[in-house]
């Protein structure tokens, strides 16, 4: 039997450029920390070995600060770290890693080569890193051809998209998903795919241990994988190594709807657990004018919530009622305006995309404005 | 609406009730002196319309009796058809507030829903701006001075019409809200955009967002620079090592040596080869040239031997040809001196006959020459004659007098006579014309006078008649005749010049004068005939006749002379040809000679230098010897040849093997001298890749990356944000110009007919943001409203009001029309024409006029209304 940790796309000094300065912080400092949570994970489990299925660094230059700090974390867990670069921290990044073994204790391995390595007695790793950022081959093909002692066991460790991403395909992906039985692997340790993703039962996607964007949400995991024997399925157990869920729901609106009560369904009920959520609502549907309103008064008071709360209305129309617009005025020079305006939003003056956007949002803030009164 | 009916309470000098009914419809005056409390009907009438029944302010207060109370007021009015009441009490205690609807006479609303429904009534509209139901002017304030009474009373219309109109105003152009909402838009947008709304305004949001994105554009350029470097850096810094591994491999070095040292071996034996080759091709050479210096004298020496042999043919020839030509010449040269002694014999001959034929010409000429000179003679003798008689004819033709003056003086007595005649006609005279039947005649000096012929009467005349008597005409003195004077002078003077006596001799003379000018005129011509060209040229003729020749009896006749000299000529011209023949042939033969000779010399000169080329005591002895010496020097070279064949095959290319050796030699040169670039430049690479690694280039650049995504979101955010209040503002103005053209265009379209009732030529312009008038045009120039008296301002204010109401009740919204002794600046003449436009409104308006001006406003007609007091009846 033989027992790891399972991770990937650590995606250390990523630096969150996209997000606002006060998010940004708590983020970067929960980046650095994943290597201990990852190593508190391992040690609860007895756990010696950690492998590292690309993009450990966020890129191939990162700050002296990061890599160092990275080192230093790692050689403190005394686990013995299997490391493949990853298309965001290639061989390209020679200096990266000539430094970063030279900070690193022996523990901590980078491995450079397509070569079998034998990590512990009768268990052997089939690393395949990359050389550049687009290898544009597959990196595992030679794993079939590679031969190991008799009964030890055979781990593949890759970077890259599996063939059968089906909608989630990407040119890039060159990996064959059948590769553990091509290649006699007890099981192949993935990395790339952000989110958790079984491809096999011996092939698996951990997805990052800190979760970093929206597209796959959830927090980040490390995979606890045990191989009983030879040919012997692994069994793997999902740990929770992430601080920051991140959280992008789809709302659903339509006219008539109680607004702050849609809004409010979706949020967690626990109100501490909000503290370390980045929570993007997507509005979509219809509103009314005054449910507009009432949507982002509902967001503004439930953002503080949260680390980071955003309401993203670019799919939210608005629907207008005469009464909508009586309540701006009922005849006259602003009914005509806001009539004019909304012939505009609807379409009905021949206008681009673009100009029926903002022809809506004029009329939504005349709407704002004369009722500001 | 229409009012009929107003009561109050408690209010003011009214503590107990007062009504005034019995309002019509059209044009209701009330007139009563001052404090007779029209104003506070006026107040309470309004506040019962406008004035909430909630409300205790100073409005409300203001209409409490000194005594206090609560105000309690009362108005029935008629609206849709039915007729209703509103009843409203005011009070400091909110018990007592109350308001209260009714519909033909029973209760429809209490309380706020009486006021809210009294407001649809009145067409308030739900967010209170529709159109006020009633329209007020109000007082002006008495007793205050009248500048500041005038400003007062203006600033209360101006107020007045503003709340009154504001409702309709602010529906048509969205009004104070849709002021505010531009307002917000433009105040938005001038906090991002400069006046021209083209650029950023300095410091606003979208300034910094701009800026900050082109900062952050810049810094991701030089990021992505430098990782681009650094990365170039890195993939040569492999391509370094690895040629300089290559480089510097043993074996290859090795075999670079080991391919010198072979190459500079095979050079050293194409060297050898070499120099072997360009020996015998030395002797070979030299063989060759010898050979052909001998082939070349042998060759030389038998041609000098074939010369000397055919010089010496052509000198003999030479000389014989010399021989032959020396004796053709001689014959020549006699034949030719036998010639020329025949000419000179043939000359002389021909110069004889050539004399004699001469000499027989010229006696012949001498004999010609004697007839003419007798004719000459003769002819000068007759012309001599001639000569004579014309001088004698030109002598008797000169003793005349001269033909003009003869012509003057015949014309002069021509005109004399012309004259006198004329002078005949005008003098008087008389005519007799007896009648056919009459047998007596007309006697003048016993002498009948002719019937029909003018009489001239020059002188008394007597007439007799017979059987009649006598006529005596008598013209008077007659003036005389100047010119008749002078024109008979004339002709005296004429005639004297003539020396003639009388007009006949006159005749006579000219008569003698043409006779003789045709004799003269005959004698030149046969002078002329004579000697036509003179008689000078005559005599010069006889001059030039030849003397008669003398001894010509010797010589023959003509013909046979002639004949001599012809046949000398044609022995001169034989003689001649052949003397031209005898020369050409002694020139022919002297040519040939000089030739013979020259060619003589020439072979001669030939022969001369074939023997100088034949040196050689013995050059047949010497041929052979050289005929010898070149078959053995061709058998060496021969020899020679085939030797330098055999060197020359199989021998190596000494340029390749000198190539080969440069190339071997410059291949580790160049590995030495790369290998020491490649280090260099490694060196340089470590230190810059040392240097720029450790910065995190790539993780600032994804930074800025994902920043710069950020930035410009917020960026597209904001520009979203400007084109929305942009929108919104050009949607607002546009809307607001309509509604203001909307607006003003019917309140004009009423006012005009009544201001030109008062002002028949003027134009009023109206203020679309006030309603009120702007400037009052007459005879094409504006006069502002400001500077127009009080007394028009007010009339215009009512006149806008009229307007205003008539254009309500076309919208189905009649509004009665208050006037509270509106017109108080304006004169009785004026006041009339007031009169005549409200009269003109009324008829399909309800107005209520309040004054106290009880006499003027006795011409306004209308429905007579007045304040009653029920209770202390």
């Amino acid at each position: 039997m033989f027992r790891f940790l399972h991770v990937s796309d650590l995606h250390l000094g990523k630096a969150f450029g996209s997000l606002p300065e006060e998010v940004r912080g708590r983020l970067v400092e929960a980046r650095h920390e994943v290597i201990s949570r990852i190593a508190d994970a391992a040690r609860a489990r007895a756990i010696d070995h950690v492998l590292v299925a690309g993009d450990l660094f966020d890129t191939i230059g990162p700050s002296d600060a990061v890599r160092r700090q990275a080192a230093a974390a790692m050689n403190a867990t005394g686990l013995q770290w299997w490391i493949i670069p990853g298309n965001h921290d290639s061989l390209a990044g020679e200096e990266l890693w000539r430094r970063f073994d030279a900070e690193s204790s022996p523990d901590v391995h980078v491995l450079r080569e397509p070569a079998p390595v034998e990590i512990a007695p009768g268990v052997v790793l089939l690393p395949a890193p990359l050389p550049r950022q687009f290898p544009g081959i597959d990196l595992t093909a030679w794993m079939p051809g590679c031969a190991t002692p008799e009964g030890a066991l055979r781990i593949g460790l890759a970077h890259g998209g599996v063939t059968d991403f089906g909608e989630d395909f990407d040119a890039s992906a060159m990996i064959p998903p059948d590769r553990d039985r091509s290649a006699g692997l007890d099981y192949l340790a993935l990395g790339d795919w952000h989110g958790r993703r079984q491809i096999g039962p011996r092939v698996h996607y951990s997805g990052t241990p800190e979760q970093d964007r929206f597209r796959h949400g959830g927090r980040g995991l490390a995979l606890a994988v045990t191989i009983p024997a030879r040919e012997t399925p692994p069994e793997v157990e999902e740990v929770e190594t992430g601080r920051f869920h991140w959280s992008e729901p789809t709302l659903s609106l339509s006219p008539g709807q109680d607004v702050a009560a849609a809004l409010a369904g979706l949020m967690p009920a626990d109100r501490l657990a909000r503290r370390d959520m980045l929570m993007r609502v997507r509005a979509e549907g219809w509103l009314r004018l005054p449910e507009r309103g009432a949507l982002s008064a509902a967001a503004r008071d439930i953002a503080p919530d949260f680390h980071f709360f955003a309401l993203d209305e670019s799919r939210l129309r608005t629907e207008y009622g005469a009464e909508d617009l009586d309540l701006i005025a009922p005849s006259g020079a602003l009914r005509q305006a806001a009539e004019i305006l909304q012939d505009e939003a609807l379409g009905n003056a021949g206008l681009s995309e673009d100009n029926q956007r903002v022809a809506e949002a004029a009329l939504n803030r005349l709407w704002s404005l004369v009722r500001e009164e | 609406m229409r009012i009929t009916a107003i009561e109050l309470r408690n209010v003011r000098r009214f503590v107990d009730p007062a009504r005034i009914e019995g309002i019509g419809p059209g044009l209701n005056v009330l007139t009563a002196p001052n404090e007779a409390g029209k104003s506070t009907f006026f107040d309470a009438l309004h506040a019962a319309f406008f004035l909430s029944h909630r409300s205790w302010d100073a409005v409300a207060r203001g209409l409490q009796p000194k005594a206090g109370g609560d105000p309690e007021v009362e108005v029935a009015f008629e609206a849709d058809g039915r007729q209703w009441t509103i009843r409203k009490v005011w009070s400091s205690s909110a018990g007592r507030k109350s308001a209260r609807l009714t519909c033909d006479g029973a209760a429809v609303a209490e309380g706020e829903a009486a006021e809210t429904r009294l407001a649809e009534l009145l067409g308030l509209g739900k967010g209170g701006a529709g159109p006020a139901g009633l329209l007020w002017v109000r007082q002006g304030l008495v007793g205050e001075p009248v500048e500041k009474k005038i400003r007062e009373v203006e600033e209360a219309a101006r107020r007045d019409i503003m709340t009154e109109v504001a409702g309709e105003v602010e529906l048509m152009t969205g009004g104070r809200r849709l002021e505010r909402a531009l307002a917000a838009c433009e105040t938005f947008l001038s906090s991002q955009l400069t006046g021209s709304q083209k650029k950023a305004r300095a410091g606003s949001d979208l300034a910094r967002t701009e800026a900050e994105v082109e900062s952050l554009q810049a810094r991701e350029r030089e990021l992505a620079e430098r990782a681009d470097k650094l990365a170039r850096d890195l993939e040569r810094r492999r391509a370094v090592r690895a040629e300089l591994a290559t480089l510097e491999d043993p074996q290859a070095q090795a075999d670079l040596r080991k391919r010198l040292a072979e190459a500079e071996a095979a050079l050293a034996e194409a060297r050898e080869r070499s120099g072997q080759i360009e020996t015998a091709e030395r002797t070979l050479a030299e063989l060759d040239a010898r050979l052909s210096a001998h082939k070349g004298q042998a060759e030389a020496l038998r041609a000098a031997l074939t010369e000397r042999a055919e010089a010496d043919a052509a000198l003999k020839r030479a000389r014989m040809a010399l021989a032959e030509a020396q004796e053709a010449a001689l014959a020549a040269s006699k034949d030719h001196q036998a010639a020329e002694s025949a000419h000179r014999l043939a000359e002389a001959a021909h110069r004889k006959a050539r004399d004699v034929a001469t000499r027989v010409l010229r006696a012949e000429a001498a004999r010609s020459a004697e007839s003419r000179r007798r004719e000459l003679i003769e002819r000068i003798g007759q012309a001599e004659s001639l000569r004579g008689q014309i001088e004698a004819l030109e002598a008797r033709l000169a003793a005349l007098p001269q033909a003009a003056i003869l012509t003057r003086a015949v014309q002069a007595h021509q005109e004399l006579q012309a004259a006198e005649v004329a002078h005949a006609r005008a003098l008087p005279g008389f005519t007799v014309r007896r009648a056919p039947a009459a047998r007596a005649e007309v006697m003048r000096d016993g002498q009948p006078v002719p019937d029909g012929t003018r009489q001239i009467l020059d002188a008394p005349v007597t007439l007799e008649i017979e059987g009649v008597g006598r006529i005596e005409l008598d013209p008077g003195e007659l003036a005389g005749d100047a010119a008749l004077d002078q024109v008979r002078d004339a002709a005296g003077k004429a005639l004297a010049a003539t020396g003639l006596s009388d007009l006949a001799e006159i005749h006579r003379a000219m008569d003698q004068r043409a006779a003789l000018d045709a004799d003269l005129r005959d004698a030149k011509a046969r002078l002329a005939a004579l000697a036509p060209k003179g008689m000078a040229e005559l005599r010069r003729e006889l001059a030039s006749l030849p003397e008669p020749a003398e001894g010509v009896n010797d010589l023959p006749d003509r013909a046979t002379a002639e004949r001599d000299l012809a046949d000398a000529e044609r022995a001169l011209d034989r003689a001649a040809e052949a003397l031209a023949a005898a020369r050409a042939r002694r020139d022919a033969t002297q040519q040939a000679l000089a030739r013979a000779e020259a060619q003589e010399k020439s072979a001669r000169e030939r022969m001369d230098r074939a023997k100088a080329a034949l040196r050689a005591e013995d050059p047949e002895a010497e041929l052979a010897r050289l005929d010898a010496e070149i078959a053995t020097l061709g058998q060496a070279a021969e020899r020679a040849r085939v030797n330098l064949a055999d060197l020359r095959r199989n021998a190596p290319d000494l340029a390749m093997a000198e190539a080969r050796a440069e190339r071997a030699r410059a291949a580790i040169e160049n590995v030495r001298h790369r290998s020491s670039e490649l280090k260099l430049e490694l060196a340089a690479l470590d230190t810059r890749i040392d240097l720029e690694s450790g910065e995190g280039i790539e993780e600032q650049l994804a930074f800025c990356r994902d920043k710069l995504d950020r930035v410009r979101d917020r960026l597209d955010r904001l520009r979203f944000e400007i084109a929305v209040h942009q929108r919104l503002r050009d949607a607002l103005r546009a809307a607001q110009d309509a509604a203001r053209e909307a607006y003003v265009a019917p309140v004009l379209r009423e006012l005009v007919p009544l201001v030109r009732m008062i002002w028949p030529d003027a134009e009023p312009e109206i203020d679309a943001e006030t309603g009120m008038i702007r400037a009052i045009r007459r005879r094409g120039e504006a006069e502002d409203y400001d500077i127009l008296s009080g007394g028009t301002r007010e009339q215009l204010s009512l006149l806008v009001r009229l307007a205003f109401a008539r254009l309500l009740a076309q919208k189905g919204r009649p509004a009665p029309v208050i006037l509270d002794d509106a017109i108080v600046y304006t004169d009785d003449q004026r006041i009339e024409q007031m009169f005549d436009a409200l009269t003109r409104q009324a008829q399909d308006l309800q107005i209520l006029v309040f004054s106290c001006r009880q006499r003027a406003f006795m011409a306004l007609g209308g429905t007579a209304i007045a304040i009653s007091r029920p209770t202390v009846a």
